[in-house]
């Protein structure tokens, strides 16, 4: 399989990996899929008041398009605010990543446990 | 400068070897217009005898590697040819004796797939599952031989695992029930001591490219006493004594035979030098958490090892290892996009045989590829494990 830098330098280079303390407040969390599927994954984020998303990380069990469209993800909302978001959808990662057809569901998940997380910020 | 993506070392010798230079610097005397390029079939000029004797010559070279006879040797294409005129060959000359069968649910597919048509043909195929660690449970065999049972298939060492069945206790177990023993040898010669004279075997099939040959080369030996009969599966000729026409290709035996030649010269000191290098790689990383050895730990050719990494993703667990060229599953059958079927006989579940990997350590192995490859599985298969939530 070959993968496109984007992909290459998310799977390889993450910096947005780890586990925000859900009871915390200000602090969001989804969780989906499936690991017998073979994917799974956390993603969180944290909101201040006034809307500012100040950290947003990932953990996941899955193929390298899952941990690079999380890790790039986590990247578009970290240091936004959470208004601007939901603004990003499954087509966009599947062009981003040039993901092939069989791997669309894998971005349909990532976008589904976004929208799910920018909810609960907000 | 160093290049940005430098290739990725080579761990997938099971797959196919690189051609020995010495092989290779002898089969160029057979090519071009001032060495013996002729075909051996063209006896009435000088350019068809030289190219006969030298095919000749190979032929009593290869066999002496194998402790055979020069004209138990059928050349083929390769194993599979060799594989498909073995099976398909003494199953269709002695059906008249009976139409049973018997192999293991991890043979090759150039095994599994000849056994299949087969069936389709009419004959019944008993398909024994393996142990847990690859090898083969002689009572069940025991228990499975029939009256009518014809062909017993296994072969030396497992493609994906590495396994080595014992093949002289199974030929001691089949020897004098009239029933023909066909071995397929293509992951064992030049690595394991194979000597015919002893080895209760009747057709053994063999391969170049797995020994430091060429591809497109094979063999298949027969033996002649007691005479072991097959239907030809190819006509046009009459070549190798009726069972395999077409056109001799001598580079191409001129070139298994000195691999053969050389691996066998130099087989115990290769072997005792791959078999330091696996287990110097396996002990750097045995400790990962989630590793698990497939196969017997010992019973096993030096230069595989075959590990599944719990808890790892195939898709990512490839890519995270593409500083190494490993396999999944065995070259033959990674078109598929199918789990290994060798190691869900073993018991593994489609996932964990999704993620596994075969690496396989050959001649030109080295030390600092072996530190290399440690390095990047410890490295990678942690990182992995950082980013993963379970």
């Amino acid at each position: 399989m070959n993968y496109n830098k984007l992909v290459e330098r998310c799977f390889f280079q993450p910096e947005h990996v780890g586990v925000l303390d859900s009871s915390q407040a200000g602090v969001c969390h989804s969780r989906t899929g499936d690991a017998s599927r073979g994917d799974y994954f956390d993603l969180y984020l944290c909101c201040e008041k006034s809307g500012l998303i100040l950290k947003a990380c990932f953990k996941a069990y899955g193929c390298p398009y899952l941990i690079a469209g999380l890790e790039w993800i986590c990247g578009q909302l970290e240091g936004s605010s959470i208004s601007e978001h939901p603004r990003i959808d499954y087509k966009a990662l599947v062009q981003l990543l040039d993901m092939p057809r069989r791997y669309y569901p894998v971005a349909l998940l990532v976008e589904k446990a976004y929208c799910d997380v920018v909810k609960g910020g907000k | 400068m160093k290049s940005p993506n430098p290739l990725p070392i080579y761990f997938d010798y099971m797959a196919s070897t690189p051609v020995d230079p010495r092989v290779l610097k002898k089969m160029m005397h057979y090519l071009g217009p001032d060495g013996i390029f002729a075909n051996p079939a063209s006896a009435t000029h000088i350019y068809g005898q030289l190219a006969a004797k030298a095919v000749e010559q190979a032929r009593v070279q290869l066999a002496e590697t194998i402790s055979a006879e020069p004209s138990e040797i059928v050349f083929t294409s390769g194993a599979t040819e060799a594989d498909n005129l073995a099976i398909l060959g003494a199953a269709r000359f002695y059906q008249h004796k009976g139409k049973h069968l018997i192999t293991m649910l991890t043979e090759h597919k150039a095994v599994l797939d000849s056994f299949q048509q087969l069936e389709r043909e009419g004959f019944e195929v008993s398909y024994l599952k393996p142990k847990l660690d690859g090898l083969l449970d002689l009572q069940m065999l025991a228990e499975q031989l029939r009256p009518e049972t014809i062909l017993v298939s296994i072969m030396h060492v497992n493609n994906e695992i590495g396994v080595v069945q014992d093949i002289a206790a199974i030929g001691e177990l089949l020897r004098n029930k009239g029933i023909i023993f066909h071995v397929d040898a293509a992951q064992s010669a030049g690595k394991i001591a194979i000597n015919l004279k002893k080895l209760p075997v009747d057709l053994m099939a063999f391969s170049a490219h797995k020994n430091y040959g060429p591809k497109g080369i094979g063999a298949l030996y027969v033996r002649q006493k007691p005479r072991i009969r097959l239907q030809p599966q190819t006509f046009g000729g009459g070549h190798e004594g009726g069972l395999r026409s077409g056109t001799l290709a001598p580079h191409q035996i001129i070139g298994m035979a000195e691999a053969f030649a050389i691996a066998e010269a130099s087989r115990s000191l290769e072997e005792a030098r791959v078999l330091r290098l696996r287990q110097r790689l396996w002990e750097s990383i045995k400790e990962l958490p989630g590793i698990q050895l497939n196969g017997h730990p010992s019973q096993r050719v030096a230069g595989n090892l075959n590990v599944s990494f719990f808890g790892i993703e195939a898709d990512s667990l490839l890519l995270a290892l593409r500083g190494l060229a490993v396999s999944r599953t065995s070259a033959c059958a990674s078109a598929s996009q199918q789990p290994s079927y060798v190691l869900k006989a073993l018991g593994l579940s489609d996932e964990l045989a999704y993620s596994s990997i075969r690496l396989s350590i050959g001649r030109f192995t080295s030390e600092e590829q072996i530190s290399a490859a440690s390095e990047i599985i410890c490295h990678q298969i942690k990182r992995l494990r950082e980013i993963s939530p379970l």
